[in-house]
């Protein structure tokens, strides 16, 4: 690429070229992103404000700002966002230490894991969406429900990918800790369990989206409070308000949960 | 001069579904206190299963291998690739061995701070292996073998995994390090050239399954010289042809 400032300014060295550009770039990206944002949501407004569109139907974004505001003030929005966001974050921790706990126990017995394998496969595969009924009829309409019907749709994925990761260890590794004088636990413990940190993190990563998507659908289903319940409520009175508002903090929730977990990934997986 | 391992007739065979292998018949070898054998052969021919046996991380199919006339001394075994744990720094990596096995004493902490000075690894006793050089995560590996305090120490191809420039001088080191500290030591190696400069015996295995084809004692005039310089002197020529012989024969009749 050629110079893009202004012939008076003086010329820059090659260096000084490279990240010029590269900032330029990145900055045209930022601004890309937020343009787009911005003109959906410009064109939401004024589609629904010229009625070219209903805005009974399709809402539109000061209606849902308004209705924000409106449930801030009473208290109900934020009551219902903490009831999601808990529950996603109890299933969430369950999920983990779950998962981690049944993929060690899966690895020390070997022939357990090779029984297991069949039903977790099919576990796994199965729309969990079937099972919330079930949910609903073992175990009430409450939080322990929303909980568990989070829980359900990630934790066999996650189980079936960490023991795979703990299988592909390198079994020179393994070796090292026998010529050391260890035993399989520490294989485990020395080897298996700090060598997965990062499959662990990221795992976290896919697993704290599948918790929210779990939570969502029990929700739906067997809640009389939080953002799932909000959105069919809303649907089924026709306050069309409600739940696009629901979805869009949805959105926020899900970004946020994600960088949530980015963080703890960078810190303790690469920071030592 | 006392022996401190006795091999006696040991066979090992693997098995899969299909099929019965051999992998080793009927060796018998003995290896005197600080002494250094180097064990050569065609590469699969089951080396490193002569170790794992000796290592007793598996068990001879029939045979006996006596230590010392005893059952049990402490065994290093150094692997053909360093294996440093990347989330531990090497103090952290040289002590694995002893914390596994609850010994990981304020003595211990000790010896370790002191190996780590004498093999110049101490700057670098905080810091991750990833920041190493091949030979001195080479070198940390020794230092964690040798902190269990073994009597007798087993290298299986411990420097193929380096560079030849790194390799011959990492080779020298960990040849004067065993020297040092007077253990005794088995080299498997499928480098005529290593075996030759770094043992005191040269023990020739066939192809698989194993069997001793012969045993050629190493003599130089000048019995200080450090491995690499006995790459060049006369003698080197003459055992590096005769066991090439060995090997190539082996070969012909397999």
């Amino acid at each position: 690429m050629k110079q893009n400032r202004s012939p008076d300014l003086p010329a820059m060295s090659k260096q000084e070229q490279y990240i010029y550009d590269h900032q330029r770039r990145k900055h045209r990206i930022t601004v890309w992103k937020l343009a787009i944002f911005l003109a959906f949501l410009a064109q939401w407004e004024l589609t629904t404000r010229f009625d070219l569109v209903n805005s009974f139907i399709f809402s539109s974004p000061s209606r849902i700002l308004n209705t924000c505001i409106e449930m801030a003030e009473n208290g109900q929005l934020f009551f219902h966002i903490g009831i999601t966001l808990g529950e996603t974050l109890v299933s969430f921790f369950l999920v983990t230490v779950i998962s981690i706990l049944a993929s060690m126990l899966l690895w020390y017995f070997t022939m357990a894991s090779e029984i297991a394998e069949p039903y977790l496969v099919i576990l796994n595969s199965l729309p969990k969406s079937a099972l919330a009924p079930l949910f609903i009829v073992w175990f009430g309409t409450g939080f322990k429900t929303i909980v568990i019907a989070g829980m359900s749709v990630a934790i066999f994925g996650s189980v079936i990918n960490l023991y795979q990761y703990f299988r592909q260890t390198d079994p020179e590794l393994i070796k090292l800790i026998y010529t050391l004088g260890g035993g399989r636990r520490h294989v485990l413990t020395k080897v298996l369990l700090p060598g997965s940190l990062p499959a662990i993190l990221s795992g976290m990563k896919v697993n704290i989206g599948l918790c929210l998507v779990g939570v969502i659908i029990g929700e739906f289903l067997a809640a009389r409070q939080g953002l799932g319940y909000l959105i069919i409520y809303g649907s089924q009175v026709f306050k069309l308000d409600w739940v696009l508002m629901a979805i869009f903090i949805l959105c926020v929730i899900a970004m946020g949960l994600y960088k949530g977990v980015e963080y703890l990934e960078k810190h303790w997986g690469t920071g030592r | 001069m006392q022996s401190i391992l006795t091999l006696q007739e040991i066979c090992y065979s693997y098995h899969t579904l299909q099929k019965e292998v051999p992998a080793i018949r009927k060796i018998s070898f003995d290896l005197h206190q600080g002494e250094f054998l180097s064990i050569i052969g065609p590469s699969g021919c089951g080396k490193s299963t002569l170790l794992n046996l000796i290592c007793r991380l598996q068990k001879p199919d029939s045979g006996e291998i006596l230590y010392r006339g005893k059952e049990d001394i402490p065994i290093g075994y150094m692997l053909q690739r360093d294996h440093l744990l990347e989330w531990r720094t090497v103090t952290q990596n040289i002590l694995l061995g002893l914390e596994m096995q609850k010994k990981d004493t304020k003595e211990a902490r000790e010896k370790a701070e002191e190996l780590l000075k004498t093999y110049q690894l101490r700057e670098f006793r905080d810091a991750y292996p990833r920041q190493l050089s091949g030979g001195m995560r080479q070198r940390a590996a020794l230092i964690r073998t040798l902190l269990m305090d073994p009597d007798l120490l087993l290298l299986d191809e411990p420097f193929s995994a380096l560079d030849y420039q790194t390799r011959l001088s990492v080779s020298d080191d960990i040849y004067r390090i065993i020297r040092k500290e007077g253990k005794s030591a088995i080299l498997v190696t499928h480098d005529i050239s290593e075996a030759i400069s770094m043992s005191d015996r040269v023990l020739i295995l066939s192809a698989c399954p194993a069997r001793v084809l012969t045993c050629i004692p190493m003599q130089f005039a000048d019995r200080q010289a450090a491995p690499l310089e006995k790459r060049s002197l006369p003698e080197f020529n003459e055992y590096f042809n005769r066991i090439w012989r060995e090997l190539h024969e082996a070969k012909q009749i397999a």
